[in-house]
């Protein structure tokens, strides 16, 4: 019954989605709303999260492709530098042609991409880009509490540069998504929220070595995330990296469907 | 088998509903456009009957020139690139590249604010008089679900913010969070419906070009006043 219910909303984000957007239709996971303990507390600790749904797996070049043939202004030529700077899609051979790096093939994520291409991206598919508490629930499920594989995550941000393997290869999350962990790093919407900032008068001057003070647990789980936020400090929203993809989100309003939690 | 045929009952519920949904949704788009060419006339036609004094703005809005910038004009760093669609107070669509052609001034703020925005939508003011009132200042919302363009319309009007200068725009969630990337603006919209942002007024040169930006509502505006008379603005 709960697998049916995931499967009706799953259907539902690929419908919505058609109906509203450019791109084609999201392979898309239906996450219940529920209510999430943030480690880096901005204004309260527990966050309520609406139901969503989120890319079963990170986006992929095949499907980056799909969009940049679409969209020629965000084709590696054309791009402007305010949106993209030098790199942008550097693994791929040509505008249009993926090419023959281990990084560029077809069902590999995408990288190299600036934030502005990634919500770019997910706004032609009718979606957007997670936001960061989105993003971190559905990451910890069956890793908070979880010592053992948090330290297998530990591990591999300790060495992140493996050639990246095809998306959806590894095991699913309790919610049936993939990679979360695992491949590549992914922007997220807000992911400039938690920043080193200048105005003296807002919540957001949170400087590197002070986040750890904002630490609410002291779970290895929690200085996962933790670490996920100190990372997103160097990021500009102009640059991607090799190791940096993303996937995308998706609004979805069917009241108490699938309320149930993870399978 | 009586748990198949619920099963079967829920799915077919569900479908229907994802498909009755979706196509509202759908019709709903489609409906929205129509909507918005319809009222634009109607705001107009208030407009001029409730504020006779204003007629001459609307016909001031009428001509002014909001043509998309083409994109292959607009040079390499230019936030004129984002060429989402936005809505004004006027119920207008636009893109950004509207106001190319001479610098603006962009600040971004929420109605429902009544500590900070003011403050800063103030100080936007104060620079626009002081260097005589034809400086264009673009106010985007970061919350379009209360600031509809009506909604807009008397806050501006409450406020003395309703010359033609003033275009308090609305964009869709993601346009949004795009435009406050480029410009530098943090925002966080918290449980209680309001805001936690930075202050920020960024002056946006003729080209689409940031020029400079002025952060905290006790930040110094000298230096945008210096720079907006260097790039000697009240000459468009």
């Amino acid at each position: 019954m709960r697998h049916l219910a995931s499967i009706i909303v799953t259907i539902a984000a690929s419908v919505l989605a058609s109906a509203l957007a450019q791109g084609p239709a999201p392979d898309a996971i239906a996450i219940p709303a529920g209510n999430f303990d943030t480690i880096l507390v901005i204004d309260e600790a527990t966050v309520a999260i609406e139901a969503f749904a989120l890319s079963r797996t990170p986006v992929t070049n095949t499907q980056y492709l799909a969009f940049v043939q679409d969209q020629e202004s965000w084709r590696r030529s054309e791009v402007p530098s305010v949106f993209a700077e030098r790199g942008y899609l550097r693994h791929w051979a040509e505008d249009l042609e993926l090419g023959d790096e281990t990084a560029a093939a077809p069902d590999a994520p995408v990288t190299n991409v600036s934030w502005y291409a990634a919500a770019s991206y997910c706004d032609w598919s009718g979606g957007r880009l997670p936001s960061e508490y989105e993003w971190e629930y559905v990451a910890g499920a069956g890793v908070r509490g979880d010592d053992a594989r948090a330290a297998q995550l530990f591990r591999w941000y300790s060495n992140p540069t493996a050639s990246l393997r095809s998306v959806g290869t590894g095991e699913p999350n309790p919610y049936g998504v993939h990679d979360l962990h695992g491949l590549v790093l992914e922007w997220v919407e807000d992911f400039e929220t938690v920043l080193p900032g200048e105005d003296e008068g807002t919540p957001f001057g949170i400087a590197c070595g002070a986040a750890a003070r904002l630490l609410a647990g002291n779970t290895l789980s929690d200085q996962l995330s933790l670490m996920r936020h100190i990372v997103r400090m160097n990021f500009s929203a102009n640059k991607g990296t090799s190791t940096l993809g993303f996937r995308c989100a998706w609004d979805v309003a069917l009241g108490g469907v699938y309320a149930e939690g993870p399978r | 088998m009586k748990l198949a045929a619920i099963g079967a009952g829920v799915w077919f519920v569900g479908l229907a509903l994802t498909f009755a949904i979706a196509l509202a949704l759908a019709g709903a788009r489609s409906e929205t456009v129509d909507h918005v060419a319809g009222t634009h006339d109607h705001a107009h036609d208030n407009d001029a009957h409730d504020h006779d004094a204003h007629d001459h703005d609307a016909h001031d809005h009428d001509a002014h020139d909001h043509e998309p910038l083409p994109l292959t004009a607009a040079v390499d760093g230019s936030i004129y690139h984002l060429d989402h669609t936005w809505r004004d107070q006027h119920e207008r669509s636009l893109e950004l590249g509207a106001f190319a052609g001479a610098p603006i001034l962009v600040t971004m703020f929420y109605g429902n604010c009544q500590t900070a925005c003011p403050l800063l939508l103030h100080k936007a003011r104060l620079l626009q008089q002081e260097l005589g009132g034809a400086l264009a200042v673009v106010a985007v919302t970061f919350d379009p679900v209360s600031d509809t363009p009506e909604a807009m319309r008397h806050y501006a009007a409450e406020r003395g913010f309703d010359s033609d200068a003033w275009h308090f725009l609305m964009g869709s969630p993601t346009s949004i969070r795009m435009l406050a990337t480029l410009l530098g603006v943090q925002y966080h919209r918290r449980a209680d419906g309001h805001y936690d942002h930075s202050n920020l007024i960024a002056l946006v040169d003729a080209d689409g070009v940031i020029r400079m930006r002025t952060e905290g509502l006790s930040a110094d505006v000298a230096p945008i006043a210096a720079e907006i008379e260097r790039l000697d603005v009240l000459t468009h």
